[in-house]
């Protein structure tokens, strides 16, 4: 039945990972259950609904199987804790690697940028403790978030992402994040590429200053595809996670192609839009100057393409976070002193 | 008896607590046998102790954690479904839980009759 689905559905978003299938199947059991004491003919939603009420808010249910014992934050608070967390940490990572790209953009050095992301480190953690002093401060004074009537009908829908995802799709993902970044890094330890037919190599010293953190951005994007596999279905964290993922990537694929433009300019080689046209004689005209605008060509696109996936994870991702939001609002506000 | 609002508040978190630690004991006591959750739920109903399941399941985990109960999926059925039952670390601690029970029922029944002497005597 849909509506016990849905309902089991907003449970897990509140549930641990690691425990969530094993509680679900058991409720379902349980729920059909039920259900099927009421009568022996198929159970309307007026039942269903009578049932999901007695048993409480998906957020009720949840909070019953969180540790017991003394707690800094209790288990009333904590799936509002949890929510609470999760978009503080969205927002911190965003705004930062913003900033970062911003200033970097704007004649920031490789150092200040990477001075700036290890700032994030400290700005997630000064984060993490305000909130748990806040969330501290409401559960020292008994502040609980008070359950207005729960209408099971405005249960948000089943998630289509819930469905199972294209293992195939993500192994290839990781099997090309993996060629390429074995192949620059062998490239990057040789000390170049092979360009010239017999003249050697094709030194990039941007590639060179870059590529810790290309490697970072590759690496952080081959574990959560692995993570993601492992899972076998897309969460709302994992979706945050792209979201960071992918924004890292795309300040990472700026700051390359920025880097690139700055040392053509230095050699006194025309600009991106202006050398479109030279694209056929680049591979012809072997040398440092081509080699170099090749690469830019080759950042342009990575640009273009990491700012898509970064648009279509926020996408994704505001559409989980409305559907929860809807699901906290329902059952959770307004909060009030008891 | 009718309770103002402040009496309400203060009689459902007591009664909480007290209903906590009976439920414990109400649970072992139905799990000789390998049960399911639902079954218990309604054999806890059929003797008049009603429990939902949203604090049945969660209890049941905890017992399990705690290894006084053990718990395996079984397939055969209509539907799946987990069954439960006692250890015999569970069997030990119902055993010294059931004398518990029975020395402080004894002795409450003793403080309210004194109690209703008293207030005959005055």
């Amino acid at each position: 039945m849909e509506l016990i689905e849905r309902y089991l559905q907003a449970i897990g978003w509140e549930l641990p990972e690691a425990k969530r299938a094993d509680i679900v199947a058991e409720l379902r059991s349980s729920l059909y259950d039920a259900l099927d004491a009421e009568s022996d003919k198929a159970p309307t939603e007026e039942q269903a609904v009578a049932l999901i009420k007695q048993m409480g808010s998906p957020q009720q249910v949840a909070a019953a199987y969180y540790p017991a014992g003394q707690y800094l934050i209790g288990p009333a608070l904590y799936p509002l804790f949890v929510m609470v967390i999760k978009i503080v940490f969205t927002v911190v990572v965003t705004v930062q690697l913003v900033l970062t790209s911003i200033n970097f953009i704007w004649g920031g050095t490789v150092g200040a940028a990477l001075g700036s992301l290890g700032e994030l480190v400290g700005s997630l953690i000064f984060s993490l403790g305000m909130v748990v002093l806040v969330f501290w401060a409401l559960q020292r004074y008994d502040v609980r978030p008070t359950v207005e009537e729960f209408d099971p009908r405005t249960l948000p829908p089943l998630e289509p992402e819930d469905k199972p995802i294209r293992r195939g799709e993500h192994i290839f993902n990781i099997a090309v994040n993996v060629v390429v970044l074995t192949v620059l890094l062998h490239f990057a330890r040789q000390g170049g590429f092979p360009w010239f037919d017999q003249n050697g190599l094709l030194e990039n010293p941007v590639l060179v200053a870059y590529m810790p953190l290309i490697a970072i951005a590759m690496l952080t994007d081959i574990v959560l595809e692995i993570v993601v596999l492992g899972q076998g279905r897309w969460q709302f964290f994992t979706r945050a996670a792209s979201l960071a993922v992918n924004l890292f990537g795309l300040v990472v694929a700026l700051l390359v192609l920025q880097a690139h433009d700055a040392w053509l300019a230095a050699q006194g080689a025309q600009g991106l839009f202006e050398s479109i046209n030279l694209l056929p004689v680049l591979f012809v005209e072997q040398n440092e100057l081509t080699g170099m605008m090749i690469f830019r060509f080759i950042f342009a696109i990575a640009t273009v393409v990491a700012a898509a996936e970064t648009f279509s994870s926020a996408l994704q991702l505001s559409q989980a976070w409305s559907r929860r939001a809807n699901s906290m609002v329902q059952s959770m506000l307004p909060l009030k002193l008891d | 008896m009718i309770l103002n609002d402040t009496q309400t508040e203060a009689y459902d978190k007591i009664a909480q607590e007290l209903r906590r630690g009976v439920l414990i004991i109400a649970v072992l006591s139905q799990l000789h046998s390998e049960t399911h959750g639902y079954a218990l739920l309604s054999s806890l109903a059929d003797h008049g102790l009603s429990i939902d399941q949203g604090t049945l399941y969660p209890l049941l985990r905890r017992l399990e954690a705690q290894g006084l109960l053990r718990s395996h999926w079984n397939t055969e059925g209509s539907r799946p479904r987990r069954y439960y039952a006692m250890t015999p670390a569970g069997q030990t601690v119902l055993g010294a839980l059931r004398r518990d029970w029975q020395e402080l029922t004894s002795v409450i029944d003793k403080l309210f009759a004194q109690q209703e002497d008293d207030h005959g005597t005055d």
